[in-house]
């Protein structure tokens, strides 16, 4: 499997993943299981909500952000998430939407104990079908060097 | 059911126990972050973690999951965003993690009456005491409906008195008019006239009216507690000549009308209209 390292990303680079799009049962499923509150399991109580239908839970959206991350070739030699902010939510994830995820290298540093790897930051935008914001955020990705 | 109102700033609420499973663990990094140290055991181990340890977005996951247990319950209406999202130390199979919330921030909505929002610092431990995860999360939370339902309903009550009068208006019967709506020391105000008192201003109304229909419909009505602003179509409509009507030797004819937009006033005093003033365009 061909892995990008650090030395790889530049700064103020693109990229975009494929599309996924939401089924009803899987998002109902996850609900269920991890936020079932009635918007998100109930598909009367959430017509009837400030929603009127299904939405997805945030927790839903960040999964479905990292797996669309995933899509994105070459892959990143990730070593692990070390936090995200600016973390906003200005259009609800509903069943049936095809979400696209389009992520931008905004820094990148070496680790500064640990000479192995560094740190990439990117700034990432989350849409649905009509191009409306679903999600958008800042995340720090500890990246392993080629050079180790 | 807790609302926006029940929750007050530093209000802390705490929860345990999630036990987490390498199964679970697993199961969920197959779908939704596939990296070898979430889902492989043997890369795990070669891996900086020395073995298994879970996504960030399954970590999400556990502490979402406790949002159900708040007790009583809290009219979630949904997040708004989160800051400072951090995971210091990795979630492992075995752990078993608690939640402690503290509420940071409390304020009602600008735009929306019927909730508030409220900001929360998360922090979820394993079972040393170690942090796997804080952050910052904003949230909707639904105000209690008892104590919205009674402006609601106050505001539809006023709404509808408004239109009573104004339907009462129009229909010409302008002493019932007066007797209903209007405070004893009622002022009537319109640019080149003022009348005070019941008495003078019914003798106005029908003085006015002598061989004219008047018909008030309220284009838009924004109701405050003491004063009410309405933005009314007037038309009148001549049954007889009206001389000087629409300005100095301007006559307004048998059969003809007119229509006009006035902004007017209303300071209301108990349930009663005290004064009206009128703002013609």
């Amino acid at each position: 499997m061909q892995l990008r390292y650090y030395e790889d990303y530049e700064v103020g680079e693109k990229a975009i993943s494929d599309t996924y799009s939401v089924d009803k049962t899987e998002l109902v499923e996850y609900s269920k299981k991890w936020d079932p509150q009635p918007f998100h399991v109930d598909e009367e109580a959430a017509k009837a909500s400030i929603y009127g239908g299904l939405t997805a839970p945030s927790a839903y959206i960040v999964a479905v952000a990292s797996l669309l991350g995933n899509t994105i070739e070459p892959k990143i030699a990730a070593l692990g998430a070390l936090g995200m902010t600016d973390m906003e939510f200005p259009n609800p994830m509903r069943p049936g939407d095809r979400i696209t995820l389009m992520s931008m290298v905004t820094q990148k540093r070496s680790s500064k104990t640990k000479p192995d790897r560094g740190i990439i930051h990117y700034v990432v935008r989350v849409t649905n079908q009509n191009d409306e914001l679903v999600s958008t955020y800042r995340i720090k990705i500890m990246v392993a060097k080629r050079t180790r | 059911m807790r609302y926006f109102e029940d929750i007050e700033l530093h209000h802390k609420e705490i929860f345990g126990s999630y036990s987490v499973t390498k199964e679970e663990i697993i199961e969920f990094a197959k779908k939704w972050d596939p990296q070898p140290f979430h889902i492989d055991e043997e890369a795990a181990a070669k891996s900086i973690y020395g073995g298994i340890t879970a996504p960030s977005t399954y970590t999400i996951a556990v502490c979402h999951s406790f949002t159900t247990y708040w007790d009583p319950p809290v009219a979630w209406m949904g997040a708004l965003g989160w800051q400072d999202v951090e995971f210091p130390n990795p979630v492992r199979p075995g752990d078993v993690l608690s939640i402690v919330g503290e509420c940071i921030e409390r304020r009602g909505s600008r735009s929306k009456y019927d909730r508030g929002i409220l900001r929360f610092l998360i922090v979820m431990t394993n079972q040393n005491g170690k942090a796997v995860l804080s952050f910052k999360t904003k949230a909707m939370v639904a105000r209690n409906p008892d104590l919205v339902g009674a402006r609601t309903v106050k505001k539809s009550v006023a709404e509808e008195a408004m239109n009573a009068y104004f339907e009462l208006y129009s229909s010409g019967d302008y002493e019932k008019t007066v007797d209903t709506y209007y405070t004893d020391d009622i002022v009537f105000e319109f640019p080149g006239g003022k009348y005070v008192g019941k008495e003078a201003v019914l003798n106005y109304f029908v003085k006015l009216h002598d061989g004219l229909k008047e018909i008030m419909k309220p284009r838009s009505l924004l109701i405050g507690s003491d004063r009410i602003a309405a933005e009314l179509e007037i038309t009148f409509e001549a049954e007889k000549d009206a001389p000087h009507f629409l300005g100095k030797d301007k006559t307004l004819k048998a059969g003809q009308s007119f229509t006009a937009i006035n902004s007017v006033f209303y300071d209301i005093q108990d349930e009663k209209i005290r004064h009206v003033k009128i703002y013609r365009p």
